[in-house]
């Protein structure tokens, strides 16, 4: 019989060498080395999150990342000698997509973009940038030169850590880009939603999607399993805008239909292959070309 | 943690909460009307002293004194989980109401939420106000209640002490929310609530899987009924609301975009509150279903005109 303390010691050498060890491991490898952020240091251990223990770390926040597919989150706070703390929150997601898709919905369309990551952007006291399957922000506690540039060298740091890259989801790609401003990715109605553009009964489940933002107009499509189920979907939509007293003149333009939102915005509706093409603007005839425009793209791909 | 409440009267709070279970909807009915006297009140105060402004607030309302009575017991519902700024009520506006409720003659306070030291020393009066802080008594016991009236939510794993304590005060921050769009009084009940129970507020009673295949949408909206449901169980009778620096994007958690409205609401009606707070993020509160199924629990105004408001 095995002595219960020599069992402990095999059962700890086996955990020890676990994937799920070792992808533990791997996370706390991006963290920028003790010392390389000058004028910082570590408060605490890094502290990781698996699953839905995500719950007891960012609580309310936790469906969306969820909803895109998360894996794991490390967080870990520096402090200054005068005081000043900055917070390091690195997620890693099922996949590029995945961290791609929280970035972009979570950057804000106020950010200044910098060279940190595949892409991020800074705010006045935060950076956030997505790398391969990793979204990473950085958050201090002010916006004083001193936080600012340990903002910046810490997001360098954990830049230079992450050794992979990945693809944007292919969908994205599909949203003309003449003009094209901020482009985000969505998997669930939580990342279609919080842009607050389109009331989205009638349209779910779908796969993922892609939203637009232009000068005069945002395009939205929407990606489903097959042909049928966006045709389906569309049918569905359609007949809820036709009943709902937040949308009025509902008409068909060809392949496409048109109808006037409570914000008396037109929204242009129309369907091709996978697709489901939204286009929104405050004009009619603007809406009506986005989405021509968006269905002539699917189609050539 | 905040420091335990001793065996004793621990036992004695559970008798009481007990009762008040077994009483069911008498009991709710009670907690109901003693908070929320029609009309609804609030006052709101802007400016940099978030400390002395809560005082002006509660003082609109007529003090403190209206709502505690020497000998009571209070809990405070602190929207205190750490996360980045503007993400959590501002301890100084916590502390303020902390100092009125003891001037006031509070035998105790309790808080329904565990609430770290680290939470406290973010305030800049953290080591004066130390021996109150000291005061405050907390317990993660939570007592199941039914809530007949729930359409969604038919019971929750509450805080004891929230049943129990002789006054409830609501201290939430105002900000954005992926889900509901915004959160002050009614979400920030669910600090009170179990995880487990709070996990039944995305996918409802008994959806089980059937929740998660429905998809998201549905979900915000048994999100909202839920929490519309679970205030059934027993509304504030005072709210101070912290606006002084809000979350406007990425919320609850961010980090995101900062607004600094300054301002510090009081009222005696949750939902009046949260009507009023709107303003804050842009938000129009008719468009809101977390207001919506507030209000077709009857437990607050259903226009702004109901709402008797001093602005200080």
């Amino acid at each position: 019989m095995i002595p219960s303390s020599l069992l402990v010691i095999l059962l700890s050498g086996v955990l020890a060498r676990s994937p799920l060890h070792e992808q533990k491991a791997y996370l706390v490898s991006l963290l920028p080395r003790e010392g390389r952020i000058q004028g910082w240091s570590r408060v605490d251990t890094a502290r990781i999150y698996e699953g839905n223990a995500l719950y007891d770390f960012i609580d309310g926040g936790a469906d969306l990342f969820f909803e895109y597919g998360f894996r794991r989150a490390l967080s870990v706070e520096y402090q200054s000698a005068g005081g000043k703390s900055i917070n390091l929150e690195v997620y890693e997601m099922k996949d590029p997509g995945s961290a791609f898709g929280i970035y972009s919905i979570r950057s804000g369309e106020e950010a200044t973009q910098v060279d940190i990551g595949q892409r991020g952007n800074a705010h006045a006291y935060y950076i956030m940038f997505w790398k391969g399957r990793f979204y990473v922000s950085v958050a201090s506690s002010d916006s004083t030169g001193e936080c600012r540039s340990g903002l910046e060298a810490t997001a360098r740091a954990v830049d230079q850590n992450i050794s992979s890259k990945g693809q944007k989801p292919h969908v994205v790609d599909l949203l003309p880009a003449a003009n094209l401003g901020m482009s985000r990715y969505f998997r669930g109605n939580l990342g279609l939603s919080s842009t607050s553009i389109l009331d989205v009964k009638g349209l779910f489940p779908v796969v993922d999607g892609a939203i637009g933002t232009y000068r005069d107009h945002t395009t939205v499509l929407l990606r489903y399993g097959s042909a049928a189920d966006a045709e389906r979907h569309l049918a569905d939509f359609s007949a809820y805008i036709k009943t709902d007293e937040r949308f009025k003149g509902y008409q068909r333009r060809g392949q496409m239909a048109v109808v006037a939102d409570s914000g008396n915005r037109a929204l242009c509706f129309g369907h091709s292959g996978l697709y489901i093409i939204v286009s929104i603007s405050s004009r009619e005839a603007i809406a009506k070309v986005s989405c021509e425009k968006a269905i002539s793209l699917i189609r050539g791909h | 943690m905040n420091q335990s409440i001793d065996r004793r009267e621990f036992v004695k709070r559970c008798v009481v909460a007990g009762a008040g279970i077994i009483m069911g909807p008498t009991a709710s009915k009670a907690f109901m009307r003693s908070g929320s006297p029609a009309p609804y009140e609030l006052s709101a105060v802007a400016g940099d002293r978030y400390f002395d402004n809560v005082m002006k607030a509660v003082d609109a309302l007529g003090g403190m004194r209206r709502f505690v009575q020497p000998g009571n017991s209070v809990g405070i519902l602190v929207n205190s989980p750490l996360g980045g700024r503007a993400a959590f009520t501002h301890p100084d506006v916590s502390l303020a109401v902390v100092k009125m409720c003891l001037e006031a003659g509070a035998k105790q306070i309790y808080a329904l939420n565990d609430i770290s030291q680290k939470y406290w020393r973010r305030s800049g009066l953290y080591q004066s106000m130390k021996p109150e802080i000291d005061r405050i008594r907390y317990s993660d016991e939570k007592t199941e209640v039914s809530i007949d009236k729930g359409k969604v939510l038919k019971k929750a794993d509450i805080s004891t002490l929230l049943l129990s304590c002789d006054v409830y005060i609501n201290i939430p921050i105002i900000k954005d929310h992926e889900g509901t769009k915004f959160t002050c009084n009614l979400k920030n009940m669910m600090g009170a609530c179990s995880g487990s129970t709070c996990r039944r507020f995305h996918f409802g009673e008994s959806s089980g899987l059937l929740g998660l295949f429905k998809g998201y949408y549905s979900n915000v909206e048994i999100l909202a009924q839920s929490i519309a449901d679970v205030n059934l169980v027993r509304q504030p009778n005072l709210c101070v609301v912290d606006a002084t620096e809000i979350l406007a994007t990425n919320g609850p958690s961010g980090p995101g975009e900062v607004r600094t409205p300054k301002e510090v609401i009081a009222s005696t009606n949750c939902v009046a509150a949260d009507m009023y707070a709107t303003r804050h993020l842009g938000l129009n509160w008719e468009e809101l279903l977390v207001v919506k199924y507030a209000q077709l629990h009857g437990y607050g105004p259903k226009t702004l005109k109901e709402i008797s408001t001093k602005i200080l």
